[in-house]
């Protein structure tokens, strides 16, 4: 007679108890992690990151005001978990390496909406990723997700385990009088003027103000107040390409009918990279916004 | 089809249940594999079925009119036609863009030099061409295992299933027919070890989704520009990526042999610990195992391995490790790492019998370990960037850049993430545990089985794939 899957005795003894145990591990981290909420979230790789900020977002409450934008934006929280230069008020949710634009498929998605966004405009020329918004709303993980909290990606073992190193590597380095200097770019003689506009470029930005148009007019109508935003660079990183996207930015969105902070008025800023704002301008930034939420929605 | 994919577990369930099923007809356990093997196979791409055919077809048939024919001349005729026909296929399908850009210069342009650039690479096609070699080289050579061959629907049959049979089609182990042929028989659902597979499936899995997809992430640094990034995190990225292509490969291979298993067949071992190789030659015989005792067999061996004396020994060790490097992509920088292998094979040699190599102090045999692992490292290099200037900026920029500050994150994480790698190897070297040890051994396996749930990385194909 063959031996069969319906007549033999589906598993053996020992993976059985491998099963059970796993089960017993999964459950006992869960709650776990419910119980303690650990915060050392980690941020190795940008991709990731993005993540994590976006199912931090989707999962926890929603504050007064929400900035979205790319890794320029970011910066204004420069460490998440050991200090945010926006405060409790402003909910970072800049993707790195994207624009605003998937920051505000997430607000929208999420019930509870903020009462006030600001819209980081300084990388409309990307291309619009739709599908991240899309990805971490998938279901039925959309919906499981904030009563499991063990199986966030904000909350793996091995990377909580390296949030506690790095938190505590950091204290002793600190102790130590070490740290990394803070780096101010200065632009190296005869940069080159950088790529010249192409039809992918206008395509892309084309499209993104016509989503953000879209965006906008529902936040409007829902009673959001959008605030678009530039953060300042350098003006030596400046290409065709930019400045091209701003003069499409501002003529779409014109300043007479869209409400705009340009933060190049605010302030002296200093870049690391001709980009990315260093530490103390991205404090600086921040009081800025920080200081126009308290001003313009007082509690 | 990914191993750690959704589709792949439906169909490997499936399959399993259909192959145990109470049917009594002759070959229903045969026809049950080749049928998920090739769904497996064609998933996304079903054209690529046909190439797969043509060459299960020519070596089949080349097989049995070996195996049958009595002259010699003529059975030397025939498998050299089916050998030649699966080295054309590789040679075509593979090395086209090779070709193109070797002939026709760099930008590969001109109507031969597109057509031959048009040619798309058909995933597994250097592992199941190799399989055909094998089978009709071993028939050739009147291998015992291979005498009794029936009638040709069953030779055939059993030849399909060898070449595409789903856990090793597209990423090994080389099975040689000789090992595999012989296996195809009626399976019992009672005769499964389950120890076995379990196991092997979990630490592959471990190893893939956990340590691998997550290094993954972080070895992407690699690629574009390091101009600006610290000495010390560019050194720590290459030891990363030796751990992260190890636990890629080596859990494909776990995972292929666990599944394998189930369905009653015992594939090849693949990887033996090969970090704790104490030289180059004994790296290469804990690494890849069945490619390099393939590449021994069918290709060293009958060169003239080492019955020639020590010049055309290294010529031979020299030309087996160019087409190896070659075998693994259709880029020079391949084969001059397969070069860069054959070098210190050949180099090593006379010092394996020198006092430094034979001592066994501890001290002597961590040393010789750390050599062997920091060039084999190394020579990755060329495996993970995309070209010579690549490779070149990358070791300038570790040479010149000590004073950045590296980040201190990316370090503790690839710390962290290379940890069960460097574990994998020297739990190996701990005396085996006493039969009383099973429920450490159950926790043990089942942290395992839990970090895949909740610590996974990005899913990503494995490396060895694209080969």
């Amino acid at each position: 007679v063959p031996s069969s899957i319906f007549s033999s005795k589906l598993l053996a003894a020992w993976p059985s108890r491998v099963a059970l145990t796993t089960a017993a591990i999964l459950i006992t981290y869960n709650l776990a992690v419910a119980l303690v909420k650990p915060d050392a979230v980690l941020f190795y790789d940008s991709g990731l990151r993005n993540v994590i900020v976006a199912e931090h977002y989707l999962d926890g409450a929603t504050p007064h005001a929400v900035l979205t934008g790319s890794s320029m934006g970011f910066r204004l929280a420069a460490d998440f978990t050991e200090g945010d230069y926006l405060g409790p008020e402003i909910f970072n949710l800049s993707l790195a390496g994207k624009t605003a634009l998937p920051g505000l498929d997430l607000i929208l998605a999420k019930p509870k909406r903020p009462r006030i966004v600001f819209v980081e405009m300084n990388t409309m020329e990307r291309s619009y990723d739709g599908s991240f918004a899309a990805d971490r709303l998938r279901e039925p993980w959309n919906a499981l997700r904030p009563y499991l909290p063990g199986f966030r990606l904000e909350n793996r073992p091995l990377d909580l385990a390296i949030g506690l190193a790095r938190k505590a590597l950091k204290s002793v380095l600190a102790r130590a009088g070490i740290a990394a200097s803070e780096r101010t770019y200065s632009a190296p003689a005869g940069l080159p003027e950088g790529p010249p506009i192409n039809d992918r470029l206008r395509a892309a930005i084309a499209e993104n103000t016509q989503v953000l148009e879209r965006r906008i007019a529902e936040f409007r109508s829902a009673g959001i107040r959008v605030v678009l935003l530039r953060l300042p660079t350098d003006p030596a990183a400046e290409t065709p390409a930019t400045r091209f996207m701003w003069e499409t930015c501002y003529s779409r969105f014109a300043p007479s009918r869209y409400e705009w902070i340009d933060l190049r008025s605010t302030g002296s800023y200093q870049t690391d990279d001709g980009i990315h704002l260093n530490r103390s301008s991205a404090r600086l930034a921040a009081s800025v916004l920080r200081a126009w939420v308290e001003r313009e929605m007082p509690n | 089809m990914n191993f750690n994919s959704l589709p792949f577990v439906v169909l490997t369930i499936g399959t399993l249940v259909a192959y145990y099923a109470p049917i009594k007809a002759a070959h229903w356990q045969i026809g049950v594999l080749l049928l998920a093997s090739l769904v497996f196979y064609g998933w996304t791409q079903p054209w690529l079925l046909s190439l797969l055919m043509f060459c299960a077809a020519v070596t089949s048939l080349a097989s049995f009119a070996v195996a049958r024919e009595e002259r010699a001349g003529r059975r030397r005729l025939i498998a050299a036609a089916a050998i030649g026909a699966m080295l054309l296929v590789l040679g075509v399908f593979k090395y086209d863009r090779l070709i193109a850009e070797t002939v026709f210069g760099a930008r590969a342009t001109g109507d031969p030099a597109h057509w031959l650039l048009m040619i798309p690479l058909p995933i597994g096609i250097s592992f199941y061409t190799f399989h055909g070699i094998s089978l009709v080289a071993d028939t050739f050579s009147g291998r015992p295992e291979l005498r009794r061959i029936g009638s040709l629907r069953e030779h055939a049959a059993g030849t399909l299933l060898y070449l595409v049979f789903f856990p090793q089609l597209i990423a090994g182990p080389i099975m040689k027919a000789r090992d595999f042929l012989p296996q195809i028989a009626r399976k019992r659902f009672s005769d499964i070890d389950w120890n076995a597979a379990t196991r092997a499936l979990i630490v592959g899995y471990f190893l893939k989704m956990v340590v691998a997809d997550n290094l993954a992430t972080l070895t992407g640094a690699m690629i574009g520009d390091v101009s600006a990034t610290a000495s010390i995190t560019l050194l720590t990225l290459v030891v990363a990526y030796s751990c992260q292509i190890f636990a890629d490969f080596a859990g494909y291979s776990l995972i292929a042999i666990g599944i394998a298993r189930l369905f009653g067949y015992a594939l090849m071992t693949n990887f033996n610990f090969p970090y704790l190789a104490q030289s180059f030659a004994e790296f290469w015989h804990r690494w890849h195992i069945s490619l390099s005792t393939w590449l021994r067999d069918y290709l060293y061996i009958p060169l003239g391995g080492n019955r020639h004396g020590p010049m055309r020994r290294s010529l031979n060790i020299m030309i087996v490790m160019l087409l190896g490097g070659l075998w693994h992509g259709a880029e020079w920088s391949y084969a001059v790492w397969g070069a860069v292998h054959g070098l210190a094979l050949v180099v090593e040699r006379p010092f394996l019998r020198m006092r430094y190599h034979l001592s066994q102090a501890p001290a002597m045999r961590v040393a010789r370990t750390a050599v062997i692992f920091a060039g084999v490292s190394a020579a990755w290099l060329l495996f993970r960037l995309p070209n010579f200037q690549s490779v070149v900026a990358y070791v300038a920029a570790i040479g010149r850049n000590w004073r950045i500050f590296p980040g201190v994150e990316t370090m503790i994480a690839i710390m962290v993430y290379s940890l069960p790698v460097a574990i994998y190897h020297l739990i190996q070297l701990a005396p085996a545990p006493a039969e009383t040890a099973e429920p450490r051994r159950t926790w043990t396996y089942a942290t395992l089985a839990a970090a895949i749930c909740l610590n996974s990385g990005v899913p990503g194909a494995f490396i060895y794939f694209q080969f």
